[in-house]
């Protein structure tokens, strides 16, 4: 066979294939065009069936930037089933790349086991590792559609503000590769993050405007934009009992919220009905034990776990209250956590596993309450933290975590990877104490946490 | 022996009896019969009245005897003319005529005098159009081959500098040189390109184009392999690195052997005002620019029909917001605004000046805001068509290619995607790893890598220490400069 | 003049070693042999590289000779042509394999289909050409790609170091050894890249301290590689199974992307080209071993021969990945086994023979 035969082969062989692809390629419409763009989906359930809500971008041929969304549903037996409703009623392959938010609403809480949902989305070639999954006490289409009238104003979102939640001291990080993460670990727990609906026709002084007779401090709250500031402000709801869901009594009264209102007046080109309502982050976390829910946490319980956590949850305000000194008397405190470091030794006394914990906060002083400032201002007292102040945080975190983890062993739920990072660090001994332990999944009962809380002061 | 009438009918016969072909009868020293033939406007008639004429005519001398040398003696009459010849041959005489010469035919003389009185007459030396710099010399080569050999002698007043000629082309006879530094450029390049000026077997040359084509191994490739210039300051430059130029008559563009990609990428003003770090930017910035010019069109085209999930949203939305009721496929849509932009290029080049504004602005106007809103096309494509027509200039000497390219990772983008634009950067890669262009690689200093030659590559150090000739361009003498202590100069 | 400078050679060993294992090997490995399994497979690493180093010596001490020429000038025709259809087919099955990761994770991470024609016609027109031109162009083209290539392997790994636990890394060989070790030997036809060093005898210039840096190239393909899995793991401790492609996982490792896309996948897809070059090496190294046997000289016509082969070897295993790697993971690893200890081993024993006849000569 000569050169130039080879050639012309392949020459001919390539020619074909131009003229049978180019032409067809010319013929391909935009992919957008045959894809419907998720950004958000709710999955709700009633009786047996799925109801699957799905925000969905319309594009629009405008001048100027304009995001426009709608929100679609489907019932199904499954969430496949469902999704795959959801597409034959849209006409489009869903697309799932920008579904950044997956919402699930209250009446899943019964669900033998949770990951049977996120089964579908994990398998989904398009869904990103780390979409936010967010639970809700409401309907997740009720939350979808809040969120959709935020969107369109721009104001906030709620995806800012749970992507924000893993940075706070009560927050967790609550995305789907986490959940699966620890659903697959040891530990077998999930957390996600708990979102409350407030509509109308509630008290409609809860959330941000709301401030109750306990109130004893005060914040913006309302339009505020999610950032490393948050607002104080006490709703309504939680003036009541100080903590929900909480089995625990505390000196702290109020509760760190962000939220966002969805007035219908702050939305442009809204086009779909006008909900009224709030939706409120109160650092309520929801644990799941095996994908079965066990718990709700709220802020306060988290934050007990979160201070010994290898997380990056380190921001936020500690209040204290009826602080004394020299120069303070029955002072409310308000301090800032700027950095938090946690030093763990994994350790076995007697056979128990010890965890010993020394926690180094960096804070700062961010507001004294009392009734009166004389004689307060111009000392040190009023510019840095005293002794006293110190004292009382150190208590606080001790307790905090001390609190946290009986509600742990109540419920069995290993949320600061005991058995992980025993077995990582101590393999044998841990293995020992498996096997000596009654029921080895019954293994938090016997642990002991031992803190030592150094607080430094920032300038 | 034929007669001076005989002579003079041959010559005219040759000539055609061109009506631009003049003669004048005349007799000299006393008695002595002569004629002198010339083809009008290209020759100095003041020349030849003053230095031909005038010293024959107004003699007084006389040859006695019918052995007397006859043209010799005359021949001594024209000491005011540098040039002259004496032929036998009517060949060659009639190849001197259409150089500019005038030829004295004696009668009963065979053989004829040819006396240079060329007066061609050739544009001033100007800035060349397609080179402009900001600050350096803004000489550039001219049509006239004598005046481009006088613009490269001024520069490299060495004796070492050789011109080589040769008359290409069966009627054009154009005037081409060789030009080389013989202690410098190497033997086996100019030996090579010898050889093949020697082959060339066409009727004209119209530009040195031509020449180039006869040059290249490869003369069908979208890919040059010669370099060119306008510039006598940078032919300068590129025989001191040990390449060899090539100047062809009746054109302004110089050619030079052998050449690397690599100086498309550089520009003449990279050392002649700006700092090394600077430059340095400037040349990552037209590789990458030129990068862009070819794939992003591509990209976006296969973005749009395969890989939307690339897209940050944001993007997204303003994309499937612009794309609403548009008619063509993504696609069509981007080849019709890249073809529109290339006939409005096309279309700059060729129109007459004076309607070139209102046709800017015409394109300008219907590509830019009127396309958009008839929603024929989207605002990003036609923005992304835009900048790469911008980024095409980055490397200018290679927008053609860029261009070409453009549009085949265009077609790759929409047929395959992303991977198709991946393999069009490998194959191209591949293909042009095999040019060589006499010898020297393709992509030389970067493929090779030579480490030498990386001082003046991409990043550009400062002249002093600029010690060594290039190592990609095959040379006898790699030091440019001498040190005071005679050691070898070492680069940074 | 030789075809490979030294550096082209190291770029190419290089490439051709760590291309390949940052698809779906992470997850392979991991998902049921934890990080012990990385940690045996270091010390697997280690001693194919020092296996290859005694070949580099070899290589060092026949600058002349190709692999092909010292088997046949010391044990014969036979021998020589039995191996040179060994490395043919293990070459082929590593296309086979490179083909298929390659065309499931473009499906799988940047289409929603692609006809494994269109995927393969235009790959194999670029490697065609790629091999018929020879061991130089494929050398340039490494050494210009190179650094873009690591670039975008790069970025994919410090974005996802930001985020992880070395913690995870712990405890080593807590479970024993028998679960990695299984784990490791299923998928030994992903290794043995390093044989590709066979085919640059007497197309390599080397230089005094040629060996040196060839090591130093293997323990840093070595430490990338390992590092790379390590930090898949880290990121990914309990679910590796779920992430099957790797590379693209790792960028996913912090939400604060989620609003920019995916455009970490440009740099992925620099990445990709390894992975075409690496299919042109094994091609190419396959072309070298059916010239050999079969002492067709037309080179482009044994080119285009051996690219109808491996379409057609792609098209009986349906360009399957999971197909392809099932058998691959049972009996086909063998071959790997076979040629690593068999080729491997003898080669010295072939040195010490030819040596022996030279001297009785």
């Amino acid at each position: 066979m000569k050169k130039t035969s080879v050639r012309k082969i392949i020459y001919l062989f390539l020619l074909i294939f131009v003229l049978i692809f180019t032409p067809q390629a010319f013929a391909l419409p935009h992919q957008i065009s045959n894809k419907a763009i998720i950004l958000a989906i709710g999955i709700d359930k009633a009786d047996t069936q799925y109801e699957v809500s799905a925000q969905l971008l319309v594009p629009k041929n405008q001048k100027g930037f304009s995001e426009n969304y709608s929100i679609i549903s489907a019932f199904g037996n499954t969430i496949s089933l469902a999704l795959n409703k959801l597409e034959l009623n849209i006409g489009k392959q869903l697309g799932l790349a920008h579904t950044n938010m997956i919402i699930l609403s209250a009446s899943l809480d019964e669900e033998e086991n949770i990951f049977s949902i996120f089964d579908f989305f994990i398998r989904d070639r398009e869904l990103g590792n780390y979409a936010l999954i967010m639970h809700t006490d409401k309907t997740a289409k009720e939350l979808l559609q809040l969120t959709t009238d935020v969107n369109e104003s721009s104001v906030n979102s709620l995806q800012e503000i749970v992507i924000l939640n893993d940075r706070y001291i009560y927050g967790v990080d609550s995305t789907l590769n986490n959940f699966i993460n620890g659903y697959f670990s040891p530990s077998k727990t999930g957390q996600i993050a708990d979102i409350t609906v407030i509509s109308e026709s509630e008290d409609s002084t809860s959330g941000i405007s709301s401030l109750s007779d306990n109130s004893q401090s005060s914040g913006d709250g309302g339009q505020s934009s999610g950032n490393s500031e948050l607002p104080i402000s006490q709703s309504s709801e939680n003036s009541q009992n100080k903590r929900p869901a909480s089995k625990n009594s505390s000196n702290t009264q109020s509760s760190q919220q962000a939220s966002s209102s969805a007035e219908t007046d702050s939305s442009s080109g809204s086009q779909s009905s006008q909900t009224k309502g709030q939706f409120e982050n109160d650092g309520s976390t929801i644990i799941y034990k095996e994908g079965k829910k066990v718990a709700t946490f709220n802020s306060y319980e988290y934050r007990g776990i979160n201070w010994i956590s290898d997380t990056y949850a380190k921001k936020g305000f500690v209040e204290l209250y009826d602080v004394n000194d020299e120069y303070l008397t029955d002072a409310d405190i308000v301090v800032n956590i700027y950095d938090r470091k946690v030093n763990k030794q994994y350790n076995f006394i007697e056979g128990k596993p010890v965890m010993k914990c020394k926690i180094t906060l960096t804070v700062s002083l961010k507001q004294i309450i009392q009734s009166s400032y004389d004689g307060l201002l111009g000392t040190d007292s009023y510019y840095n933290l005293s002794n006293s102040i110190k004292e009382e945080l150190r208590v606080l975190v001790q307790r905090e975590v001390q609190e946290s983890l009986a509600l742990l062993k109540e419920y069995n739920i290993d949320l600061v990877k005991v058995y992980e990072n025993y077995y990582k660090y101590k393999p044998k001994k841990w293995k020992e104490y498996l096997n000596n332990v009654d029921d080895d999944e019954n293994y938090m009962q016997d642990l002991l946490i031992l803190t030592e809380v150094v607080i430094n002061e920032f300038n | 022996m034929q007669s001076l009438n005989e002579l003079k009918d041959v010559i005219l016969f040759k000539l055609s009896y061109s009506n631009d072909v003049m003669t004048r009868d005349f007799t000299c020293l006393n008695n002595i019969k002569a004629s002198i033939i010339w083809i009008e406007n290209i020759v100095d008639a003041c020349k030849i009245n003053r230095s031909v004429l005038e010293p024959l005519m107004e003699t007084k001398d006389s040859i006695k005897g019918d052995k007397a040398d006859v043209i010799n003696i005359i021949k001594l009459k024209f000491e005011y003319i540098l040039d002259t010849k004496i032929e036998t041959d009517l060949d060659a005489v009639i190849k001197w005529l259409l150089c500019g010469y005038c030829a004295l035919i004696i009668d009963k003389q065979k053989e004829i005098i040819l006396l240079n009185a060329q007066n061609w007459k050739t544009r001033a030396i100007s800035e060349p159009p397609t080179s402009p710099v900001f600050k350096g010399p803004r000489e550039g080569f001219v049509e006239d081959i004598c005046v481009n050999l006088m613009l490269i002698r001024k520069r490299l007043m060495t004796p070492d500098l050789v011109v080589e000629s040769f008359n290409e082309g069966q009627y054009s006879n154009s005037k081409t040189c060789l030009i080389y530094i013989k202690s410098i450029a190497s033997d086996k390049i100019i030996k090579k390109v010898r050889e093949k000026l020697q082959k060339i077997n066409i009727d004209g040359i119209i530009n040195s184009f031509y020449i180039e084509q006869y040059l290249e191994d490869r003369a069908y490739s979208l890919f040059k392999q010669i370099g060119s210039t306008e510039k006598p300051d940078v032919f300068e430059s590129k025989l001191l690195e040990g390449r060899v130029g090539i100047l062809v008559n009746g054109s302004p563009i110089a050619l030079t052997i052998p050449y690397l990609l690599l100086e498309d990428i550089q520009s003449n003003n990279d050392y002649y005002f700006s700092r090394g770090l600077r430059v340095t930017f400037l040349r990552y910035l037209r590789l990458i620019g030129a990068l862009f010019a070819i794939y992003l069109p591509g990209i976006y085209v296969a973005i749009q029909i395969y890989h939307y999930k690339i897209l940050p949203l944001k993007f997204l939305i303003t994309i499937s917001n612009s794309s609403q009721g548009i008619p063509f496929t993504p696609i069509v849509e981007i080849l019709f605004v890249i073809v529109l932009f290339e006939a409005l290029y096309e279309a700059s080049l060729r129109m007459p000046r004076y309607i070139g504004l209102a046709l800017s602005v015409v394109g300008a106007l219907i590509l830019g805001e009127t396309a958009v809103n008839a929603g024929l096309v989207s605002s990003p494509t036609v923005m992304i068509v835009a900048m790469t027509g911008v980024l095409l200039y980055t490397v200018p000497e290679q927008e053609s290619q860029l261009s070409m390219l453009r549009i085949i990772a265009t077609l790759e983008g929409g047929i395959i995607g992303i991977y198709g634009i991946l393999l069009s950067i490998v194959f191209t890669i591949i293909y042009l790893t095999n040019f060589d262009s006499y010898g020297t690689p393709y992509f030389a200093p970067a493929s090779p890598h030579i480490k030498k030659d990386q001082k003046d590559a991409l990043r550009r150090v400062d002249i002093q220490h600029m010690i060594t000739r290039p190592k990609s361009i095959p040379n006898k003498n790699p030091i440019r400069i001498k040190m005071e202590n005679e050691d070898e100069g070492t680069d940074n | 003049m030789k075809e490979l400078t030294t550096r082209q050679s190291l770029m190419l060993v290089f490439l051709s070693a760590t291309a390949s294992k940052f698809f779906m090997l992470p997850s392979n490995l991991l998902s049921k042999g934890g990080h012990d399994s990385v940690y045996l497979m270091f010390i697997f690493f280690i001693i194919e590289v020092l296996i290859i180093m005694t070949v580099v010596r070899i290589a060092t001490k026949f600058p002349n000779k190709t692999i092909n020429q010292l088997m046949v000038e010391t044990f014969g025709n036979f021998y020589a042509g039995f191996i040179n259809i060994s490395f043919f087919v293990f070459f082929m099955l590593k296309s086979i394999l490179n083909f298929s990761e390659t065309y499931s994770f473009f499906l799988g991470t940047l289409y929603d289909e692609i006809s494994p024609f269109v995927y393969a016609v235009p790959l194999f027109l670029v490697a065609y050409m790629a091999i018929s031109q020879g061991l130089r162009t494929i050398g340039r083209t490494t050494e210009l790609l190179f650094f873009p290539i690591i670039f975008g392997l790069s970025v994919s790994m410090i974005i996802g170091v930001s985020s992880i636990d070395f913690s995870n890394l712990l405890p080593v060989f807590a479970d024993g050894l028998s679960t990695p070790f299984e784990q490791v030997q299923k998928n030994m036809l992903w290794f043995g890249d390093f044989f590709v060093f066979l085919f640059f005898f007497k197309n390599v210039k080397f230089d005094k301290t040629y060996c040196k840096k060839i090591f130093f190239t293997f323990l840093s393909a070595v430490l990338v590689i390992i590092s790379f899995f390590l930090i898949f793991h880290c990121l990914y401790p309990y679910s590796a199974e779920f992430h099957r492609y790797a590379i693209s996982e790792m960028t996913q490792s912090t939400p604060n992307l989620t609003n920019l896309g995916r455009i970490d996948w440009l740099t992925i897809m620099i990445w990709t080209i390894a992975s075409i070059i690496q299919t042109i090496i094994f091609m190419y190294c396959a072309l070298e071993s059916f010239i050999n046997f079969t002492h067709i000289k037309n080179r482009r016509l044994s080119a285009f021969i051996t690219i109808i082969i491996l379409g057609a070897s792609i098209f009986i295993f349906n360009a399957n990945v999971q197909e392809v790697s099932l058998i691959f993971q049972s009996t086909l690893r063998w071959i790997f086994v076979y040629l690593l200890i068999g080729s491997f081993t003898l080669l010295p024993l072939n040195v010490y023979f030819y040596k022996k006849k030279v001297r009785k000569k």
